[in-house]
């Protein structure tokens, strides 16, 4: 845009000075390059000339010689275009250079990346030693949100801490100020779409939470020291009734069984302001069955595929059992409004199926290897209330 | 003396005798200015063989000239008259009486010559000639052209009504005696004439009077009056 500009003032300078028809003159008088000349307008003038002229020759005179205040038209016109220079300039350069939004990923090693206002990496932190092994070999600084996650989350399949054991992926977002907007195409969605990608290029398949929160849940996770995903996890886990404490969410592994506390999962999969969640090579299904039995070792260690799929056979009925759960939970929940008013979820008292598709993605894994006619039903319905 | 040049109607002059006839009779003037400097005195019609031979060049100048070249008539014709004159001493071998520098006639050995061959070179040489007869002209009036680039009008509209406050001044005959006789500007007489406040040309007084100068020797500054004339701006 600004080259354009640059472009377009040239133009108009050359129009306003360079060009039309010169003035013709005689020579007068000559001394060195400034010769005294007697102009076709009637005005006696002395310029500098630098071709070799004698006393009596006729000269062309460009436009410029003719008037004074086209010098000031070319001062004019220059200071604008110093001034647009710089203005787009400086522009440019804090666009590039201010933070906007941050994007927290947690898996083992803890990272904050910080986002100008076009979406690309200007800082990152990365919070313990894991995570400084991971970006050793990256070069994040300037890239985009997206390359850098699938970078990051590629070197951690590649150092292992992203595995068939370590599956969990916890990843927080937000703008800086109140009131920001986040980048343009910063959204749950892509994020997750982003580590998806990222994940089957590096044929894993892992679990991941992605929240969104607010300025002000950013500044308060900074204060107690906590990623983004971590606080908003935090609070996840206060809403599902767990006391969790800073320290708990920090250290993965207990981040994970935190992760994988059904109530928890319960909260993950209702929430409506702007979780996503997606569940690896097991189905939601299957999950949510298996977390309100209780059985939450069970869901360790599946995201084996072959497992998973041995696993989905058994769903079928599960997964009839599930449903029923699910809609006697909601009409529990719909008898219970307050408990949704509380965590200040929009206070929507609809049925589940719309209140999560909402704020909440839900995102199954591997679908075609559940290959569940009956659970995929229960999918699309859901889908379709959102869509 | 016709004024402007572009004005004359070419085609007729040279077709219609009686347009000749009239146009050669405008033009005596010309004619014998040109001649008297030549010959460094006073000549008379009817008097002088100097005269009838630089009529016969003004006319060839008529015969030879094309308007689209550019060049000025007067110029040309003045040219020819010149060498047409120094060719005429020659054939009397007058050369010991001849009134003319030497360089000159060493210069002269053609008189015939077409306007296509009066090229840049010759209309530079004739202009540095107006140009050094110029400087002297402005010295009588304690002129330099550094002094008048200083003064000279940088506004367009300045400079427009001072060039014609010098117009009026070079062509009301009585003004411009009074001009060459005291070698100062009649401020108020001025005024009067061209309705201009008198601080405005107290301003331009200079740069009136070296227009003026130019405008009112016309037969002299061939080339230089066409750069201060209004109606010829380029």
């Amino acid at each position: 845009m600004p080259i354009k500009m640059i472009l377009y003032i040239c133009v108009n300078m050359y129009f306003l000075i360079g060009r039309g028809e010169g003035m013709k003159a005689v020579v007068l008088e000559k001394k060195d390059t400034m010769v005294t000349i007697l102009a076709a307008d009637g005005s006696f003038q002395k310029i500098r000339y630098r071709k070799p002229v004698g006393v009596g020759s006729e000269i062309e005179l460009a436009k410029i010689h003719q008037h004074r205040p086209n010098w000031r038209v070319i001062t004019s016109v220059a200071a604008i275009l110093i001034f647009t220079l710089i203005g787009s300039m400086s522009w440019s350069f804090y666009q590039a250079t201010t933070a906007v939004a941050m994007i927290s990923v947690d898996i083992n090693p803890r990272l904050q990346l910080t986002l100008n206002q076009k979406g690309e990496i200007i800082q990152f932190e990365a919070l313990n030693s894991d995570a400084e092994d991971v970006v050793k070999g990256l070069e994040l600084k300037g890239k985009s949100w997206d390359q850098a996650l699938e970078n990051i989350i590629e070197q951690s399949v590649t150092l292992n801490y992203l595995n068939s054991d370590h599956n969990w992926v916890l990843v927080g977002y937000s703008p800086l100020k109140e009131g920001k907007e986040v980048p343009k195409g910063v959204t749950s969605d892509d994020i997750a779409q982003s580590i998806e990608s990222a994940a089957q290029a590096e044929k894993v398949n892992p679990n991941f939470a992605v929240y969104q929160l607010g300025a002000d849940e950013q500044t308060q996770a900074k204060k107690q020291g906590l990623t983004l995903g971590e606080y908003a996890l935090i609070n996840t886990a206060k809403n599902a009734g767990i006391q969790a404490e800073n320290s708990t969410v920090k250290s993965t592994d207990e981040r994970v069984n935190l992760l994988e506390q059904p109530q928890v999962q319960e909260e993950l999969t209702k929430k409506n302001n702007g979780v996503s969640i997606h569940k690896g090579s097991l189905g939601e299904g299957s999950k949510a069955e298996s977390g309100i039995k209780g059985n939450s070792k069970q869901i360790k260690g599946n995201s084996n595929g072959i497992q998973s799929k041995d696993r989905s056979k058994n769903n079928a009925q599960d997964n009839k059992q599930w449903g029923k759960e699910q809609r006697k939970l909601e009409e529990i929940k719909d008898g219970n409004p307050d408990k949704q008013g509380e965590r200040g979820s929009q206070g929507n008292q609809d049925e589940q199926g719309e209140r999560r598709s909402q704020g909440s993605r839900v995102e199954q894994g591997n679908q075609g290897e559940q290959g569940n006619q009956d659970e995929q039903g229960n999918q699309n319905e859901q889908g379709n209330q959102g869509k | 003396m016709p004024e402007w040049e572009p004005e004359w109607p070419w085609q007729r002059i040279k077709d219609e005798p009686s347009v000749r006839e009239d146009f050669l009779k405008e033009s005596q003037p010309f004619i014998r200015h040109v001649t008297n400097q030549v010959c460094h005195r006073i000549l008379d019609w009817g008097r002088d063989e100097e005269l009838s031979e630089a009529l016969i060049a003004f006319n060839e100048a008529i015969d030879h000239y094309e308007e689209k070249r550019g060049v000025p008539f007067l110029a040309y014709a003045r040219l020819l008259i010149k060498r047409r004159l120094i060719d005429y001493y020659r054939r009397k071998k007058l050369r010991a009486a001849l009134p003319l520098d030497q360089e000159d006639v060493g210069q002269a050995v053609e008189i015939h010559m077409g306007v296509q061959e009066f090229r840049e070179k010759e209309q530079n040489l004739e202009r540095a000639l107006e140009v050094q007869e110029y400087a002297k002209v402005l010295e009588e009036y304690n002129l330099k052209f550094n002094d008048i680039v200083k003064v000279s009008p940088k506004h367009r509209d300045t400079r427009e009504t001072l060039l014609r406050v010098a117009r009026i001044l070079a062509d009301d005959p009585e003004l411009w005696s009074q001009v060459e006789r005291k070698k100062k500007i009649p401020m108020q007489a001025l005024a009067l004439r061209s309705q201009v406040h008198p601080k405005v040309l107290e301003r331009g007084r200079k740069f009136i009077l070296a227009v003026a100068v130019l405008i009112a020797h016309q037969n002299d500054f061939i080339y230089l009056r066409e750069y201060v004339l209004p109606d010829r701006k380029g």
